[in-house]
């Protein structure tokens, strides 16, 4: 079963700088598998690692299974697999290292279901990560996250340097995750190629303020999925 | 946990280590007749105990060779815990210059005086030893806070204020560095109380110790 996500009134600014996030009010329900997206600047990875309890709202409440992750909420993230651009291990370790480092902190890490990503991902367990491009780093960074078994995936923005296939499979595994074991997937992502086919729901930020956050069906209102990345641009450019 | 972090660097560091360790054997077995030669390893060790000191809070920015902050915030570890973490694997490498100032006043010349007013020998080595503790923790929190504050200055929007917070954040530093050399050189010079380096040394050990845990708990 997945965690849910309340938002009310959330707001954030940066320490002496602009408003990042206005007054965001939502829920996140267990079992969503959301898309938010939005132009540069408008807000996504804020709000992610304000899910991850990164940053402190400025206002407003924001809560993970009913606890606030800002408060320390270390507890709550055992069931949390958070995938990011922003996230680099060091480059002289090879992938065994780095997911015996991360196993060590979950208690239902599981080898079985690494094993079956790694081949996967074609994932060679003694390659140095200083070794292996950008897209194959992330990919061991899916296999330790996933490994974990989570209850919430929180994915920022990945999959643009994931190859085509790489990119498949991990929407894929994504989609099968979210109908199988119900878990919450929040991804925020400029990449809508595959998108529309995967998400059960769309959120779309504009300057820190959700311009539509509807399931995907009410989204498209009857058209193909193969609208929604042109539905999409002219949303955002509606705005401009 | 914290073993598997020390123990993590321990194995990034192992070639530090070995080096450090061949400098050690190398020095002690041809030049121990020459004081200068304790002067240079102490030089080595506070290089070795500085050098890793911006990899255990994690990289706030992309980087090949450390760590990312958010993947260490991401993990099921509390926050303040990480924090003490951070404190006790700089300890870590702070270990071979603690030892090596430890036993240093048993080696150093006794016949004649190598400071003004000052015998090694005659210094009450109580004092002696829990001084040199508090000073490893004031800089080894000025070593973890320093990389933290300029993160903050490197996002400040104008010049100005860059330029403000740079000289600030570096001048404190200079006034702590000032101080404990005072009140060390108090000692040192003109034979004064033993207690009072240690006094202000661990008042400002102390301001630095809150301060980096400030700016960690802030941090992202």
């Amino acid at each position: 079963m997945g965690l849910n996500i309340d938002i009310q009134n959330l707001s954030y600014q940066l320490p002496r700088g602009k408003k990042v996030l206005n007054e965001m009010t939502f829920r996140i329900a267990p079992g969503d598998f959301v898309a938010v997206l939005g132009e540069n600047g408008a807000g996504k990875t804020t709000l992610l690692d304000m899910i991850m309890g990164f940053r402190r709202p400025t206002q407003g409440l924001l809560k993970v299974q009913n606890a606030k992750p800002y408060q320390d909420n270390w507890h709550s993230r055992q069931e949390i697999a958070y995938l990011s651009e922003k996230v680099d291990i060091p480059g002289d370790w090879t992938a065994d290292e780095f997911l015996r480092f991360n196993e060590y902190f979950y208690g239902h890490y599981s080898h079985e279901i690494e094993a079956k990503y790694l081949k996967l991902f074609r994932v060679n367990r003694s390659d140095r990560l200083g070794n292996m491009s950008a897209g194959e780093i992330r990919r061991v960074q899916i296999v330790a996250a996933l490994s974990i078994e989570p209850e919430l995936i929180v994915v920022d923005e990945i999959t643009a340097v994931l190859d085509i296939v790489g990119r498949r499979h991990f929407m894929t595994l994504l989609k099968e995750l979210n109908r199988t074991t119900g878990c919450t997937i929040v991804l925020a992502t400029n990449i809508l190629e595959d998108l529309a086919t995967n998400i059960t729901h769309v959120m779309l930020l504009r300057h820190g303020q959700i311009r539509t956050f509807e399931p995907l069906a009410d989204f498209l209102k009857g058209a193909e999925p193969t609208v929604f990345s042109q539905k999409v641009a002219d949303l955002l450019e509606e705005d401009l | 946990m914290i073993w598997h972090f020390i123990k993590r660097d321990f194995l990034s560091h192992t070639v530090a280590w070995a080096i450090l360790a061949a400098t050690t054997v190398f020095s002690l077995l041809f030049f121990s007749y020459n004081h200068l030669v304790y002067l240079g390893l102490l030089y080595v060790y506070l290089l070795f105990a500085m050098q890793p000191m911006g990899e255990l809070t994690g990289a706030k920015w992309r980087s090949q060779h450390v760590m990312s902050r958010s993947y260490l915030l991401a993990l099921p570890v509390e926050r303040k815990k990480l924090f003490w973490f951070t404190q006790w694997r700089a300890l870590v490498f702070f270990l071979p210059l603690i030892a090596f100032t430890y036993i240093l006043p048993n080696y150093l010349p006794e016949a004649h005086r190598i400071y003004i007013n000052f015998v090694p020998k005659d210094f009450p080595l109580g004092i002696y030893h829990v001084l040199i503790l508090v000073m490893v923790v004031w800089l080894l929190n000025s070593m973890i806070s320093m990389p933290l504050e300029a993160e903050r200055v490197w996002t400040y929007q104008t010049q100005q204020r860059r330029m403000w917070a740079y000289v600030r954040m570096i001048g404190v530093f200079l006034f702590e560095l000032f101080m404990i050399i005072l009140s060390c050189s108090e000692t040192y010079l003109y034979a004064s109380h033993a207690i009072f380096p240690l006094v202000v040394t661990s008042i400002v050990a102390f301001i630095r110790f809150y301060l980096t845990r400030r700016s960690w708990l802030n941090s992202l």
